[in-house]
């Protein structure tokens, strides 16, 4: 499994803005491992799934686009399995193969649960509301706070000469 | 926010966030930066304009009209060159972009005479041009000519307004000169030490010139809020610099109360003129100069707003009082000086005694904050996003530019067109390009030219474009270079540095 670390902040904060920005945060929570019944985490690991192969198509970096294509590749296999049975699962009328399709998508969880709880809580780093300050607008910091005075000590010394 | 059954709400604050400085407010009037050497003003004014330029709620155009005697202006055109500083500030406090900044910036020069064919000046296409100007001789009035004279007489001015009124579009500076010289004295002072050597220098232009500014230029500068525009009277003499911002200023206003934009107009050292007493000996321009700053200041509500520094307060008594939107106090350890600086705002109850003393130990960056009617508070300026200037640094255009970037542009041909327009048509009969045209013609040019060298064949494309170091820089010597291309390396003896071949990639 690709850890989430091989993409840097500035690539964080593009996936994030793209999350962010399509998804509300009211739902975004929704996503995420709230519950272990099957049905409800096929559906956040589907929707998951779909949201990051968007953002990777309006990613402008290259090289982020093919990080995105490698992370999300690991699990690429569990989705397409697991996107056929809750489609299959929806479109039946018939409770007994509801109850077959149901087995399939508890065992195929089953088989794989930690690709995909790798999945679901490393979405957690791009969904996250992340509360940036606009550089065009930071002109300073005030050292009337105490933290002002911290930051300010911790950035004094790095001005080269 | 209290609750029923004594529950309260406590919201939590991110304290990093709470230690941000923002922008200031939008401006109504003139910004004064006060401190002693080394408090960081002139550094702080960057910054700040930047600041005003950069911030999308502010969006201010930016005209750098006096850089000083260390030629500050030029700095515009590099981003800061503090990757350490500018990676933790952003870092610690989640800044969305980096902090360092390439601005797009013009430079434009004055044309003071042959001397600017030999010129190279900085150029770095997409973001960084220079131009050089002349200004129409029809425009000038007797209120710029006192930036150069002191008091123009009632005489002499009378003079000078029946000549521009009697003359035409197709009236050239040298018929202008011819007429003034037949009306007035032997010996006038505005003819010998202005007229004369202006006109000859080709600064003073009839209407048809094509380096000239007009009015229009000036609108199309003041919409172009991206861009950054420095005024570089680098290679001006002293006793015509006040002429050239003077009649720019006048301009400006002018265009100002046609259309109002937001404009910042940035002067460094401004004490030289302030310091200036009316018994004083300084040259009567400078008096002249320092009255029109008064009334420049004065004019903050038709969107022009000086940024100006000063070392101490007393300099500026009687002028600022009141105007200012926003005053700066850096380290002011004269006890005289601070009691000047806040005595008002103490009495009013804007400003604490503990910031008082504050003022006697400021580091650089550090100043206190006095708006306008409003609470002072003390804070920190970050650097500015642009380069700015060092003490290691020295003549900008050779060890600045010239190791940076290494890219120049030279005006020969067009310079040549205005001085000497007879004997340019009869060896080159082309239409002449307009600036836009000659930048581009430029860069497909260097492209062509780097092909060319790349594939080992020789030329002489470029060689109309080359023009010759300043005096003070030059770099006629052993010099070789190694291109990135690493199966190629140019070697030069004792011959002119063609500019355009090397690029000398910066960060």
């Amino acid at each position: 499994m690709k850890n989430i670390r091989i993409f840097n902040d500035e690539e964080i904060g593009e996936i994030n803005s793209y999350v962010v920005n399509q998804i509300p945060q009211s739902i975004l929570p929704s996503l995420f491992v709230l519950s272990e019944e099957p049905l409800k985490k096929t559906k956040a690991f589907v929707a998951i799934y779909r949201i990051m192969s968007g953002a990777k198509e309006f990613i402008e970096k290259k090289e982020t686009c093919i990080k995105v294509e490698e992370y999300i590749s690991d699990v690429k296999e569990v989705y397409n399995k697991l996107y056929e049975l809750l489609l299959d699962y929806e479109e039946t009328g018939l409770e007994i193969t509801k109850y077959l399709y149901f087995k399939k998508i508890k065992q195929e969880i089953f088989n794989n649960n930690y690709k995909i709880n790798f999945f679901i809580n490393s979405f957690l780093v791009f969904a996250e509301k992340q509360e940036l300050i606009s550089t065009d607008s930071m002109s300073g910091i005030k050292l009337d706070k105490d933290e002002g005075v911290d930051a300010y000590n911790k950035i004094a010394d790095l001005v080269e000469d | 926010m209290i609750f029923g059954n004594g529950l309260r709400k406590v919201k939590k604050s991110n304290p990093i966030k709470q230690a941000v400085l923002q922008t200031p407010p939008d401006l109504t009037g003139a910004i004064f930066v006060y401190g002693r050497i080394k408090s960081g003003k002139t550094v702080s004014i960057l910054s700040l304009a930047g600041l005003y330029h950069d911030n999308p709620n502010r969006k201010y155009k930016i005209i750098d009209f006096w850089g000083g005697s260390r030629n500050e202006h030029l700095y515009w055109g590099l981003p800061s060159n503090q990757n350490k500083y500018w990676n933790y500030v952003k870092k610690y406090f989640r800044l969305d972009k980096e902090g360092p900044r390439q601005y797009k910036v013009t430079y434009y020069y004055p044309l003071i005479g042959k001397k600017m064919e030999k010129k190279k000046l900085p150029f770095n296409p997409p973001n960084v041009t220079s131009k050089i100007f002349t200004i129409p001789i029809r425009d000038i009035e007797s209120k710029d000519l006192a930036l150069e004279i002191g008091q123009v007489p009632d005489n002499i001015n009378g003079i000078w307004k029946d000549i521009l009124s009697d003359s035409k579009k197709t009236t050239t500076s040298l018929e202008i000169l011819e007429e003034f010289q037949k009306k007035s004295r032997k010996g006038n002072v505005l003819y010998n030490a202005v007229l004369k050597p202006l006109i000859k220098c080709g600064f003073l232009q009839g209407d048809s010139s094509e380096l000239n500014l007009t009015q229009k230029d000036i609108s199309k500068i003041l919409d172009d809020q991206e861009e950054i525009s420095v005024i570089c009277l680098d290679f001006v003499d002293e006793e015509h610099k006040l002429f050239v911002i003077g009649y720019l200023l006048r301009k400006i206003c002018q265009e100002l109360d046609r259309k109002r934009r937001k404009v910042i107009g940035v002067f460094r050292e401004s004490s030289e003129f302030f310091r200036v007493g009316d018994q004083s000996v300084a040259p009567d321009r400078i008096k002249v100069m320092k009255a029109y700053l008064s009334d420049w200041i004065r004019m903050g509500r038709r969107g022009l707003h000086l940024l100006l520094d000063t070392q101490s307060p007393s300099e500026t008594r009687g002028i600022v009082d009141g105007q200012q939107d926003l005053t700066l106090l850096g380290r002011l350890p004269s006890e005289a000086d601070r009691k000047m600086a806040t005595d008002q705002l103490y009495r009013d109850g804007f400003m604490t005694k503990k910031q008082v003393t504050q003022l006697g130990a400021m580091n650089p960056g550090q100043f206190m904050f006095c708006p306008s009617g409003k609470n002072s508070y003390y804070a920190y300026i970050l650097l500015p996003k642009c380069r700015y200037w060092q003490e290691k640094n020295g003549n900008f255009y050779k060890n600045v530019w010239e190791k940076e970037v290494g890219r120049w542009i030279n005006f020969k041909e067009e310079i040549q067109r205005v001085l000497e327009p007879k004997s340019f048509d009869k060896t080159i009969n082309s239409k002449p390009l307009n600036h836009q045209e000659y930048v581009e013609n430029i860069v497909q040019d260097n492209k062509i030219r780097k092909e060319k060298i790349i594939s080992g064949k020789d030329d002489q494309v470029f060689m109309n474009h080359i023009g010759v170091m300043p005096e003070e820089f030059n770099l006629q010597e052993e010099k070789q270079t190694n291109i990135k291309n690493e199966e190629l390396i140019i070697e030069t003896k004792n011959e002119e540095i063609d500019p355009f071949e090397v690029e000398i990639p910066y960060t």
